[in-house]
């Protein structure tokens, strides 16, 4: 009675967060403002509240984020079943495990106070506050996520395996890659999936380390501007004027996102445990 | 192999081994040297080494922590006779040539070809058309083809238990083995199924050495050239098959060391 009374619950406050965030949105769209949401400049003096820049910020930083820690995340997970040596994997898992319970804003502020003046004093370009400094600080953020998913589901699958593998003569490296990581294929694609979806809905790190410029970046070493930045900023800064409603259009671009992902990992889920059942 | 007229031939020769876990001993003091002539069947009661032994055949004892040993193993992999500990025989290409087949079947979770195809593949590195043709000749083999032939692209968990077992055995013979270790290969089957292995092995014998765990001495009776009574760790007797027809005396050691 309990669980289904919290249940409800969720799920209401779920749809109310939907309503509150279409509904404010909503006069964008009737009072023709709409393209000029969809622009490619946010100058809000000059009246002009474009949020692409932000999209293809938001875009850009969870892509790199997870080009650089889906594969250091999967080399974890190999090296964790049998690439490694086995007094090893017990301190990296615990490590990894760790990882997750360290505040955001540490990530930030270690971020800021070294990873940001290196990048200004090698490169010599800008300050250092940049699309790669913001992509490198989440992949650490995103990592453990990878890494415990993969892993989790590899604990299943390695185990069965690895007597018959090794019986056979078929070696560590190829029954990883051909047999293993082939028969993990949801929990790796889970891995992608929440690993991107924890990237996009991140603040902090972008707020803290990417710069903040609405412009669209010509090198990994300029400056950009998320979605959720954008929302905290204004928030911290304005609330009165118009610029506000185009917050909540970035709102619920960030919300269908989120949901997106959140469907996909269930349908993944079911179809899993459907195959599970009829192995 | 032919049924020797002649002198038969070693094809294993054990020295002084010793197998210990965590400085348990498991196997102790193996001096044995086994000739060909039929399938070899360890018998014993569960705990008298009857695994450990036979996973002492292809080193697999050492995937498992805590494992120590001494002594000498030879065997007859290719003309010679030799000795698996050496160092420059590698320990993939050693389970190669002495394949084995579990207790339960454990198909891996691909399809019916894959799981002839991919071991043979990742090992031998032979070319697509050789490996399609040996996958039919080894399901020809151990008489599943007719069964499978139609939906070889299909899981192989799909299959029924016993079927199961003859693609693990088929998985094994695809890779050109020397020696064939079974642990018990009928144990998780019905009647009907077990009877199927059992005139399948009595096939493969004139083909292969096999040395097999039972866990029934009726069975032992049945396909056995060769019993090795096993008891504490030890060999207690080799039993040669004018010995253990004789069932009278066969009973008598059983009553003895089981």
């Amino acid at each position: 009675m309990l669980f289904q009374g919290s249940a409800v619950f969720s799920a209401l406050i779920v749809l109310a967060l939907f309503g509150f965030l279409v509904y404010f949105t909503l006069p964008l769209f009737s009072e023709g403002q709409f393209t000029e949401l969809f622009s490619w400049h946010w100058r809000p003096f000059h009246g002009e509240f474009g949020i692409l820049p932000m999209i293809v910020g938001t875009v850009l930083l969870a892509i790199s984020a997870m080009l650089i820690a889906y594969p250091v995340g999967l080399g974890i997970c190999l090296f964790i079943h049998g690439l490694g040596p086995t007094w090893l994997v017990r301190p990296v898992l615990f490590l990894v495990y760790g990882m997750t319970g360290i505040p955001t804003v540490i990530y930030g502020f270690v971020a800021v106070f070294l990873l940001v003046p290196l990048l200004r004093t090698t490169l010599a370009h800008g300050t250092g506050f940049s699309l790669l400094a913001a992509s490198l600080t989440l992949s650490i953020l995103v990592l453990p996520t990878i890494v415990l998913l993969i892993n989790t589901q590899l604990q299943q699958i390695v185990p069965r395996l690895r007597l018959t593998t090794e019986a056979l003569g078929i070696s560590r490296i190829h029954e990883l890659t051909r047999i293993s990581l082939p028969s993990a294929s949801y929990g790796l694609l889970a891995a992608a999936i929440l690993g991107f979806g924890r990237a996009v809905g991140d603040t902090l790190i972008a707020l803290m380390v990417a710069g903040n410029a609405a412009q669209i970046p010509g090198t990994a070493f300029d400056s950009i501007r998320t979605l959720t930045a954008h929302i905290a900023l204004v928030v911290a800064t304005d609330s009165q004027s118009t610029i506000y409603h185009s917050l909540f259009a970035a709102g619920l671009i960030l919300f269908m996102t989120t949901t997106t992902v959140n469907l996909l990992l269930h349908q993944i889920r079911r179809r899993s445990s459907r195959e599970g059942q009829s192995a | 192999m032919e049924p020797a007229l002649t002198q038969p031939k070693p094809f294993c020769i054990i020295k002084n081994l010793h197998i210990l876990f965590h400085g348990k001993p498991v196997l102790q003091d193996i001096n044995l040297t086994l000739t060909d002539c039929g399938i070899t069947v360890l018998v014993g009661a569960s705990g008298s080494g009857k695994t450990t032994f036979l996973r002492a055949l292809n080193r697999l004892n050492e995937y498992y922590p805590g494992y120590s040993a001494s002594g000498q193993i030879e065997l007859a992999l290719s003309g010679t006779m030799e000795n698996i500990y050496q160092t420059d025989l590698q320990v993939t290409e050693l389970r190669r040539r002495v394949g084995m087949v579990f207790q339960s079947p454990n198909v891996l979770p691909v399809s019916i070809a894959q799981n002839i195809n991919l071991p043979l593949k990742l090992v031998t590195g032979l070319d697509r058309k050789k490996r399609e043709e040996r996958l039919v000749e080894v399901l020809q083999e151990v008489h599943l083809w007719n069964e499978v032939k139609d939906r070889l692209k299909t899981k192989a968990s799909h299959l029924s238990g016993g079927q199961q077992q003859r693609l693990c055995l088929a998985r094994v013979l695809a890779l050109q083995p020397k020696i064939l270790l079974l642990d018990e290969p009928t144990a998780s089957l019905d009647f009907k199924a077990s009877g199927r292995i059992e005139e399948l092995l009595l096939e493969l014998q004139h083909r292969y050495r096999i040395i097999a765990v039972s866990h029934s001495l009726r069975q032992a009776r049945r396909i056995a050239g060769q019993i090795l009574v096993m008891k504490e760790g030890r060999i207690e007797h080799l039993l040669k098959k004018d010995q253990f027809e004789n069932s009278e005396m066969l009973q008598q050691l059983l009553e003895e060391f089981l």
